[in-house]
């Protein structure tokens, strides 16, 4: 089988590809790489001289390994020299373990801010491992937007299914912030949740719109009794206030959200899909791209990460894939005709999962939109990242 | 085989994303369907349309559940407060809005009803359950700390109080972290492991294994006429392990298969494994 390589191509094409965008987003399924391509493709900017924030909102936040970023910084813009990367370069990559409660601190007007501070279920909701991350990380990138201080804003998503709940972010938070909601907790308020006392006699006919919050606030008021039978009237309570402090910065959510359509805009965002050889779940990995169609443009990128094809023994099997000239140094690495059965099944399976990573991929994405970036068997360091990075180099040839 | 009254009621299976998770969760559920006489398993899987959904009924694995936690929270309001009004309540554009952004209580209600299924079933049933990646498995867990402290009392606190108190009973409940022989892999198992301790769940019942690993190659193969690509990995994964053996309960080794049940069947063969798991 024949292949040919994106690499390849445009190096021979002589063209520029993947110009940097206001905003570079990376997804896939877990274990993929996407963190530390994202943080590649951070460094690799910053490197040519462009102010780059990189924001991680996994919960899990391997990047803390890689820029050695300490836990307790979470939420604060670390900036790292990128002396420690390349002796004499200058300047900083500046990165952000996404954290609720400071990307909510952002967010709200300064007069707010101290209620929320002290309401106790904001408090807790958002602590760290609060699953609100992939909902606020929209609104830390805009916030850093609206700030104009970044040319360019990497965002390293979540794996798989939670990366869907980011790209739901958008509309959850505009259902959240539904004016209707919001009239019929008004009410409440004024009237002081009393589940037992429903008459509102009193304000029925003073005004129209009175009436139809009425309704509206009288389902509310419904729900809540409910939940009252399951809860406690003390957590409603503060529940009521918790929303009605959060709906207090309602005009700030929305405000940052507007810029959500740039997100979908092929001249400000960059879509970067991931997927490794190891991994014989491309298939899921376009389950994924197509749910998300209509939010990640069409010009979006498939990454194949992990590829083995540096180490290929050429002179073995039918293969004529490899572009290099220095075949004489890759001979042997994966065993030249193994003798050891084996060797021989572990190296056949990795051939094949590669090749038909390919296939799968160049049926779905162009060959121009398909990335390849090597298997690097070193521990990870600020070295192998700053070697990692320069794969970014060969698809930026002019 | 350990005698059956050792078996806990749920193993939970995580680790970074990527690990094989599935595969050996599946692995452990093949293996206890087949030897564990009496009892049925149960597979609870978290993403839906995945490749390990497909694989149950083949593997002779009695039931599966894909967990579905966006019908948790009306699922678990039409228990408590009957149908019709846990339904109402549920898709009111209120209540739903406003569960929309906060999933740790799906995330938590999901793992209630999973945990009620099997305490509930008149069947002696084993829970095996591919677990989302431990990052987002810690946000599932964090969960009932964090509305324990919010609700303190009431009907929901009761049953939640319940529900990690079992999660956190070493007799019932054994979470299997998977790893590669990677640092970051690695760092990640050891991070849950100690953010699971700092949330109540006791050492012991939380154990690290490693897969995919090639060392085996090393006793069929001379270093001579080892490939280099295998012997930079050995040489990785050694470091790996002179860095993190001591919290490795079992190692897989890397089986090449192209057929993911072929795969399971041949892990879940490996019967000294297994037992470690159980």
């Amino acid at each position: 089988m024949m292949f040919t390589y994106a690499k390849e191509k445009i190096q021979i094409g002589n063209t520029t590809m993947i110009a940097a965008k206001q905003f570079e987003i990376f997804c896939g399924l877990g274990g993929v790489g996407k963190t530390t391509l994202a943080a590649a493709r951070a460094l690799h900017l910053a490197l040519l001289g462009r102010k780059i924030l990189l924001i991680t909102i996994d919960p899990s936040r391997r990047l803390k390994d890689l820029l050695q970023i300490k836990e307790e910084n979470a939420g604060k813009i670390e900036s790292v020299p990128l002396s420690n990367f390349s002796e004499n370069a200058e300047g900083f990559l500046d990165a952000i373990l996404l954290s609720s409660s400071v990307t909510l601190a952002r967010v709200i007007e300064p007069s707010l801010a101290e209620k929320v501070s002290q309401n106790t279920i904001i408090k807790t909701l958002t602590g760290t491992y609060s699953g609100l991350t992939e909902v606020l990380a929209p609104m830390e990138m805009f916030y850093f937007y609206n700030k104009n201080q970044y040319q360019t804003i990497i965002l390293d998503t979540p794996p798989g299914r939670h990366f869907i709940d980011f790209l739901d972010s958008y509309q959850r938070i505009r259902q959240f912030f539904d004016q209707r909601v919001i009239n019929g907790l008004r009410q409440i308020k004024k009237l002081k949740f009393n589940p037992v006392d429903l008459s509102m006699k009193k304000i029925i006919g003073v005004d129209p719109w009175i009436f139809v919050h009425k309704i509206l606030n009288e389902g509310i008021r419904k729900i809540l009794e409910y939940l009252e039978k399951i809860t406690d009237r003390s957590f409603l309570n503060e529940f009521i206030n918790s929303l009605e402090l959060i709906y207090g910065a309602r005009g700030a959510f929305l405000n940052l959200l507007e810029k959500w359509h740039l997100l979908q805009d092929k001249n400000f965002a960059n879509w970067f899909l991931v997927t490794a050889v190891e991994q014989d779940r491309i298939l899921e990995l376009l389950e994924l791209h197509k749910k998300a169609k209509g939010i990640v443009h069409s010009d979006s990128y498939l990454i194949l990460n992990k590829c083995l094809s540096s180490y290929w023994d050429m002179k073995d099997g039918n293969n004529s894939k490899d572009v290099s000239n220095s075949n004489d140094e890759r001979n042997n690495n994966l065993g030249k005709q193994a003798k050891n059965s084996k060797l021989n099944k572990i190296r056949n399976s990795l051939y094949d999962k590669e090749l038909n990573l390919k296939k799968i991929a160049l049926s779905t994405f162009s060959e121009d939109r398909i990335l390849e970036f090597l298997e690097i068997l070193e521990e990870p360091s600020f070295a192998q990242l700053l070697l990692i990075s320069e794969g970014w180099n060969t698809f930026n040839q002019k | 085989m350990k005698s059956q009254n050792k078996f806990k009621s749920i193993y939970c299976f995580t680790g970074k994303g990527g690990v094989g998770k599935s595969v050996i969760a599946l692995a452990l559920a093949h293996c206890l369907a087949t030897q564990a006489q009496g009892r049925k398993v149960h597979f609870f899987s978290w993403e839906a349309n995945s490749s390990a959904e497909k694989l149950l009924r083949p593997l002779g694995i009695n039931d599966g559940t894909i967990v579905d936690d966006s019908r948790s929270v009306i699922e678990y309001l039409q228990r408590k407060l009957g149908k019709i009004v846990g339904n109402w309540i549920g898709n009111t554009s209120f209540f739903s809005s406003v569960m929309q952004v906060v999933p740790s209580i799906r995330y938590m209600l999901s793992l209630e009803e999973m945990i009620k299924s099997l305490t509930d079933s008149s069947d002696k049933v084993i829970g095996v359950f591919d677990a989302p990646s431990s990052g987002h498995m810690l946000v599932m867990f964090k969960s009932f700390e964090s509305y324990i402290q919010i609700l303190k009392k009431g009907v929901v606190f009761e049953d939640i109080l319940h529900a990690q108190s079992l999660l956190r009973d070493p007799q019932f409940c054994k979470i299997n972290l998977i790893t590669l022989p990677s640092v970051f892999a690695c760092n990640e198992a050891l991070e849950t492991q100690e953010n699971l301790v700092s949330m109540g769940w006791k050492k012991k019942a939380i154990e690290i294994y490693l897969n995919q690993s090639f060392l085996s190659l090393k006793e069929n193969i001379p270093s001579t006429q080892m490939p280099s690509f295998f012997s930079k990995k050995i040489f990785l994964e050694e470091k790996i392990l002179s860095d993190f053996g001591p919290t490795i309960q079992g190692i897989f080794p890397y089986t090449a298969h192209q057929d993911l049940s072929e795969l399971v069947q041949e892990l879940s063969g490996m019967s000294n494994l297994m037992k470690l798991l159980i």
